[in-house]
């Protein structure tokens, strides 16, 4: 497989700075609280957590930001499996930048 | 990145709604120190079956492999005190009670799996023996033990819902209304 790194290189720069899926109606104390900790491996118990700085509607959407956020993760593993297994191909001509 | 599995959320999800009816002490004993995991989600829920009405419990039959469990509260002794006077002051059977239709059709909606190897009743009639009471039965197919304990709270919120009904109704008590304070005059007077 060839990757045409022009291309990649434009794509990255044309790329919106931001978070690759929106925090958009997701509760930020299960943000801070519960995705953090758990994305860093870090123990969580049940009696950490402060039961009223979220409705129990705001789980719904948390699970849908949990689940968009691992499908991202996913398609950048993929991109980055893929980049790791093409091997370089050197130029046939001398170029200078 | 790890995957975050639904029963992770699904076991935060139970937490919380046992907290917003205050009945999460008792796991938060048991559990309040445990590792949140997926894994923990089935056991949580099983233990959780117990939490929701006051008086609850279970009872194995081994030869015919049948988990019985019995819900008994003292808000479900209310509903049927509350729905006795309401059959006297109305002359009606409780057959045409309509608290009692209503309260059944929670019942059967709260209780409703998708498995064949369970069955619930209920005891609730001045004629029945016995506290009054929920009855869930668990065959060993039963597959759908995780799901129990937010119908059972279904049924308890439904349960609130009808004695509140009810009281209004019988005993005339409205509890969103406030007594007011004493006029400004006899505060005065008072003081």
């Amino acid at each position: 497989m060839k990757l045409d790194l022009e291309l990649l290189s434009m794509l990255f720069f044309q790329a919106q700075e931001g978070p690759p899926v929106s925090t958009e109606g997701v509760n930020p104390y299960l943000l801070e609280n519960v995705l953090k900790p758990f994305l860093r491996r870090e123990t969580l118990r049940y009696g950490d957590l402060d039961y009223d700085a979220f409705e129990d509607d705001d789980l719904h959407r948390f699970s849908e930001y949990c689940r968009e956020l691992y499908d991202a993760g996913s398609k950048l593993d993929q991109l980055s499996a893929t980049m790791s297994k093409t091997q370089p191909e050197p130029c046939k001509q001398r170029m200078f930048c | 990145m790890e995957e975050m599995y639904p029963c992770y959320i699904e076991s935060i999800y139970l937490f919380k709604r046992l907290h917003d009816r205050g009945m999460a002490e008792g796991l938060m004993k048991s559990y309040g120190n445990t590792e949140i995991d997926a894994d923990m989600y089935y056991e949580l829920s099983y233990e959780s079956i117990g939490s929701v009405f006051t008086d609850s419990n279970n009872f194995y039959n081994q030869e015919e492999e049948i988990e019985t469990w019995v819900f008994m509260d003292p808000l479900l002794d209310e509903f049927c005190v509350l729905c006795q006077s309401y059959e006297l002051e109305h002359t009606v059977s409780p057959d045409e009670n309509p608290y009692r239709d209503k309260f059944e059709n929670i019942i059967r909606s709260g209780l409703s799996f998708g498995s064949y190897d369970y069955d619930f009743d209920w005891k609730l009639l001045p004629t029945d023996r016995g506290r009054n009471r929920i009855l869930l039965f668990m065959g060993p197919e039963f597959a759908f033990a995780s799901e129990v304990p937010c119908g059972l709270m279904d049924i308890y919120d439904g349960l609130e819902y009808c004695v509140k009904h009810l009281r209004t109704e019988i005993l005339g008590k409205n509890e969103n209304i406030l007594a007011l304070p004493p006029p400004a005059e006899d505060r005065k007077e008072a003081a």
